[in-house]
């Protein structure tokens, strides 16, 4: 496929997911908000491990972080609106993120990894324990998602599934541009000398560990306006947004769509959510049928979907150009 | 004297094995030096204690006159000091245009800007495709590091380390492991992109020695045997003490006559 074939593409998938709520009954299209807003949590896993080549088992503690900050601030503070809500719980993300990451550049491979999964569990301990501010593991519920306050629009009222869903649409949207404007950036390409050849990269002047604390910041700012988006729309946040169970759930959507992969992360959740719930309708052992799949891709589809895609479209215009049965001259 | 890169009585050892004794080596601006000697005589120790990857046990490096012994990498390499290394040290998934504009950057200073497409620095670009018409890469600028082919990749290492317009530029043996007509290409290569420049290079083929370098220093088990112009460590008899029961060696000093 071509460039022009991609924008076409793009554009159609696009305009599917913006008339979601027209074709979809309510249950799916509360699907589809989980979809989204999962996404961006993925996507920026991926810039750790995919872009950055660090393995991180603790990325839902930016995921919680913002989760509970969005929450905590909407129950304190009367009259927040609604956009500054989901940015203090992006910032507030970031400055944990930036935070841990003074510990996190100086180590690599298993005892980064290691290392994330301690402060993962910090932070849930945190949650667990505090019970005054977090509600411990009764969880916070109870406050309410302010309008949207739009300037010549007006006022929309977010607790219509569908505009809550467009709402999420665009915010994501925004936030995944920006992910992906970074790719395109000198930070972008700083972040892939992390994963192709650190030293290396620190003899042609690079200060690596520059490098990580912005990867590892912006990579907890975007968690932390996922996890926001996740308050949202559960008006309910407790410590299950917090847990390692949900870092692997980052972990497996990524590896499922694709490593290293842009668009990996996208397919990733999309499958992870959809299939999760069909197969959690079918058998209550969903998750071991989602475990087998995995293996299935780590042992023979390095690619993950993506890389079964591209493969199948190479076929397919294979199977164009040189159809079967045409006579050779 | 003024030297743009000396070392002052370096010793160094790794956990108890001492490779390096007293060192001192000092490199003037626009100098084309040579550092010789057998496997294990520490040259690439020398070249990694120069270059920030170790700190010496004892002794002191400068650049410029200034003392540098305990800068980091990074900061070695953005003030004059690039390397390349002896065993293929790349980035194997980013393409020799990719590879090449990434050392552009990081000369210019624009690291960690997360604003500006890559793709629009029209000044950075064109330096990078310069760069590939320098050392010969053209047709091979969108090809992954990794999929080069050996020479090829000798090649992007020496344009990794042109890209940092190096104040010294140290090579480590890069004809380690080429044929003879690779060889050729590749020392060829070397004097044409490193003209005028200040060049310190590890080598042990004795034929690419003299053809580049106009002084030799030359190390044996962590000391320096002998330090001069290449025409009397030619006839330095410790030198020729230490290396003539080798055959090939007084060979190829004949070789170059």
């Amino acid at each position: 496929m071509g460039k022009p074939g991609k924008v076409v593409a793009i554009f159609v998938l696009l305009v599917a997911l913006v008339l979601c709520p027209f074709y979809l009954d309510i249950i799916r299209l509360r699907l589809m908000t989980e979809v989204v807003y999962y996404s961006l949590y993925a996507v920026s896993l991926n810039m750790i491990l995919g872009y950055g080549g660090l393995l991180s088992f603790g990325h839902s503690a930016y995921f919680g972080v913002g989760a509970y900050v969005t929450a905590i601030a909407l129950l304190r503070i009367k009259g927040l609106g609604l956009l500054p809500a989901i940015l203090a719980g992006g910032l507030s993300a970031a400055v944990i993120g930036s935070f841990f990451s003074i510990f996190l550049i100086r180590v690599s491979g298993t005892y980064f990894a290691m290392l994330t999964l301690a402060f993962n569990q910090l932070l849930y301990a945190v949650a667990l324990k505090w019970r005054p501010v977090t509600g411990g593991d009764d969880g916070l519920g109870g406050f309410s998602i302010p309008d949207l306050h739009l300037p010549w629009i007006g006022k929309i009222d977010m607790l219509d599934t569908s505009n809550f869903f467009w709402f999420t649409l665009v915010v994501i949207g925004v936030m995944l541009l920006f992910a992906w404007h970074i790719t395109r950036t000198p930070l972008g390409i700083s972040i892939l000398l992390l994963r192709e050849n650190e030293e290396r990269a620190q003899f042609l002047g690079h200060q690596t560990s520059l490098t990580r604390f912005w990867l590892l910041t912006l990579a907890s700012f975007f968690a932390g306006i996922s996890g926001s988006m996740f308050a949202l729309f559960q008006e309910f946040v407790a410590t299950s947004a917090i847990d390692v169970l949900k870092s692997i759930d980052g972990l497996l959507m990524v590896i499922i769509g694709g490593v290293g992969n842009f668009f990996g992360p996208l397919l990733g959740s999309l499958f992870y959510i959809i299939v999760g719930d069909w197969l959690s309708r079918v058998t209550e052992h969903w998750e071991f049928f989602i475990g087998c799949f995995f293996i299935v891709l780590v042992l023979f589809f390095r690619g993950g979907l993506v890389g079964l895609l591209a493969g199948a479209q190479d076929r397919l215009l294979k199977a164009l150009v040189h159809p079967r049965g045409e006579a050779a001259p | 004297m003024t030297f743009i890169l000396e070392t002052q009585s370096i010793f160094h050892d790794f956990k108890g094995l001492e490779v390096l004794f007293d060192i001192n080596l000092g490199i003037q601006e626009g100098e084309r030096h040579a550092v010789i000697g057998p496997n294990g005589a520490g040259k690439t120790t020398l070249f990694n204690l120069i270059t920030g990857k170790y700190r010496p046990t004892r002794g002191a490096v400068f650049l410029d006159g200034k003392e540098i012994t305990s800068r980091p990498i990074p900061w070695r390499a953005r003030n004059g000091l690039a390397r390349s290394f002896q065993i293929t040290n790349l980035f194997p998934r980013l393409t020799v245009f990719q590879s090449l504009r990434t050392a552009v950057l990081s000369r210019r200073g624009i690291r960690l800007n997360p604003i500006v497409n890559v793709g629009r620095m029209k000044d950075v670009n064109e330096e990078v495709e310069s760069l590939l018409e320098r050392i010969g890469l053209e047709d091979q600028r969108d090809v992954p590091a990794g999929m080069l082919a050996y020479g090829q990749q000798r090649a992007l290492e020496i344009g990794l380390t042109l890209a940092l317009r190096p104040r010294v530029m140290l090579l480590d043996e890069p004809t380690a492991g080429m044929s003879t007509d690779e060889t050729r290409e590749v020392v060829e290569l070397i004097r044409r992109v490193t003209e005028g420049m200040t060049l310190v290079i590890i080598e042990h083929d004795m034929e690419v020695v003299f053809d580049l370098a106009e002084r030799i220093t030359v190390l044996h088990y962590g000391r320096i045997l002998a330090s001069g112009p290449k025409e009397s460590i030619r006839e330095d008899p410790r030198v020729k003490e230490a290396y003539l029961g080798e055959e090939d060696f007084a060979c190829t000093f004949k070789s170059t006559d």
